[in-house]
């Protein structure tokens, strides 16, 4: 077999061609190949840097203009904390784009066939990718926190003490990337079933945004409940502030709510949430003509 | 290894695209596949690939289905869209991409794209390229991991005459080395040179499943040469054997086996300057059994 590929190429060209293709050994489709295969994706879409590098800004921009306000008060280490992920009710539209752009890019342009080419079992492709997007959505946030800690740190004055790792901070310091990550995760799936950019962001924003706040037009005892169980409340009771007020944005559309979750309780929610997109998104894909 | 599609069918809410087609394609040919626009080439293609899910039937490769193989890429590769790339990429980071799902890196992506003539513009945005050029892009990710099954829908469309050629030389080299291969086009001439087998699609049904000289001979149609042709048609009329047309010694007849005429002029002591089938074009071949299951026809008389 070797031999015939050691013999000249029968034609060769102004572009070099040649009509004898070198063999490969036997290979195997791997997860690990895969999550190379969508960690080069993700690094080689434009999208990936712009939208990384606005959540950076949003995120430090933020913990900035926050710290600079609190100058001259008596600022406590949680409040500096609430600073640093302040940012994150902004930069959620950038780990939705994210994790939308994963999938809507290929289906866009029609690169989804050669994909499920090599993967015919076709869910391997969607957790590869929500793993690299997931990890790559909860890194920037982490380290855009770790960033915008120390400059709060230092702008409002409080100098560069750690000591103060209450559990309680901990628990933003992990919570707010890994609220970006299933934000990511979430939208991937929405990607997956709906395909189009456009159609998508419409449906994340709608469940994410708009439903919490039409929550007020059921009566008052029932639109409290439902309000701390849509995604974007558990989130801020994994990643916000203990003593509220962290996420103006939300309360200003969305009922008030009586109930506050444990942070624990608000991780698992978010998990069978992100299991239910998952779930939905896999059965649609199963069957989809691509 | 061989392809058996069984019992296929396709519908697009009411309209049936693909019913209940059967085939095999085997290795070591290259097998054109060919039919009119919306004949249900490219959802076959797409059944085949496990793309379009089928509404009844299978698609096996050698008895197995493709997802029961630990190295898909390395089972079949395809062209099914020349443009289906992130015009914003390069062919070196798409390449990468689709390599390093079965553990392939940069040395197999640089090979192949100088086995397809693409290492100049490795770095140039897919975007940019013509669809020669794209075309050429799709060649490289069919060929990436050395598939032993080639799919390939309308693969020279756009190709200048070198990069035809290229393609035509590297699918005999590929279909000698008993790789199997599936390709469709239009271009009837270079279907007749590179196929040595053809299957013909019309309305979703398969028409024509045989070797390339069997379809062009199809008709049946032989040119007899004698000097003695008014009597050599008389005795043949008498057997119910009718010439179509006669122009001195020379006639065509059909409706009979090539080989029964040479007996029948032997045992009669006939002299025969000539006796042949007549090769039609592939084109004529296919014309004359797609001639009912034309979609879009020009010109309509209906």
């Amino acid at each position: 077999m070797s031999i015939s590929i050691a013999t000249s190429p029968k034609t060769t060209s102004h572009l070099g061609t040649t009509t004898i293709l070198p063999l490969v050994g036997h290979t195997r489709l791997t997860w690990q190949g895969l999550i190379t295969s969508e960690w080069i994706k993700m690094r080689t879409r434009v999208s990936t840097y712009w939208l990384g590098g606005i959540g950076i800004i949003m995120m430090i921009a933020m913990a900035v203009t926050s710290a600079i306000q609190s100058i001259g008060g008596n600022v406590s280490a949680s409040s500096v904390m609430t600073m640093a992920t302040g940012g994150v009710v902004g930069a959620q539209f950038c780990a939705m784009l994210l994790g939308v752009f994963a999938i809507s890019d290929e289906y866009h342009t029609g690169q989804i066939r050669t994909t499920f080419n090599a993967v015919p079992k076709r869910i391997p492709v969607l957790a590869a990718k929500a793993t690299t997007v997931a990890i790559a959505s909860f890194i920037l946030t982490f380290a855009s926190i770790t960033v915008s800690l120390i400059v709060a740190h230092i702008l409002s004055g409080r100098g560069l003490s750690f000591g103060y790792f209450t559990l309680d901070i901990l628990r933003m310091y992990i919570g707010a990337p890994l609220y970006m990550a299933f934000i990511t995760i979430i939208s991937l799936m929405v990607g997956a079933v709906i395909r189009k950019s456009t159609g998508s962001i419409s449906v994340i924003l709608l469940i994410l945004w708009a439903l919490p706040g039409s929550a007020v037009m059921l009566p008052a005892s029932i639109a409290g409940i439902v309000a701390a169980f849509m995604p974007s409340t558990v989130g801020s009771a994994l990643y916000g502030s203990s003593s509220g007020g962290s996420d103006q944005v939300f309360s200003a559309i969305t009922p008030q709510s009586s109930i506050t979750l444990a942070p624990w309780l608000a991780f698992i929610i978010l998990i069978a949430y992100a299991a239910i997109f998952a779930a939905i998104a896999i059965q649609v894909t199963k069957r989809r003509d691509v | 290894m061989h392809i058996t599609a069984q019992n296929l069918s396709k519908h697009y809410g009411k309209k049936l695209v693909v019913d209940n087609a059967s085939f095999t394609v085997h290795d070591g040919k290259v097998t054109g596949f060919l039919g009119p626009n919306g004949a249900g080439k490219s959802t076959t293609m797409r059944m085949l690939l496990g793309l379009h899910r089928p509404d009844g039937g299978n698609v096996l490769f050698d008895g197995k289905p493709l997802t029961s193989f630990d190295n898909p890429l390395q089972i079949v590769g395809s062209l099914l869209d020349a443009k289906a790339f992130n015009p914003r990429n390069t062919p070196h980071q798409y390449l990468l991409a689709q390599a390093a799902t079965h553990g392939l890196g940069e040395s197999r992506v640089k090979a192949i794209l100088r086995l397809t003539g693409l290492s100049k513009v490795a770095d140039k945005e897919i975007g940019g390229f013509s669809l020669g050029m794209s075309q050429r892009l799709g060649m490289a990710n069919a060929l990436l991991a050395d598939p032993q099954v080639l799919i390939l829908d309308e693969p020279i469309n756009g190709l200048d005459p070198e990069g035809v050629r290229w393609v035509r030389e590297t699918l005999k080299t590929l279909a000698s080395e008993g790789r199997t291969i599936l390709i469709s086009s239009h271009l009837m001439a270079e279907m007749a040179q590179t196929a040595d087998h053809i299957i013909v699609i019309g309305k979703g049904r398969i028409l024509a499943d045989a070797p390339v000289d069997e379809i062009i001979s199809g008709k049946g149609f032989i040119r007899v040469r004698s000097p003695q042709m008014p009597e050599l048609l008389e005795l043949l009329a008498s057997r119910g054997i009718q010439a179509q047309s006669r122009e001195h010694d020379c006639a065509i007849i059909a409706g009979v086996k090539i080989e029964e005429v040479g007996r029948i002029a032997a045992a009669h002591r006939f002299i025969l300057f000539e006796l042949a089938p007549i090769a039609s074009s592939l084109e004529d071949a296919y014309l004359n059994l797609t001639a009912d299951a034309v979609e879009y026809k020009s010109g309509a008389t209906a």
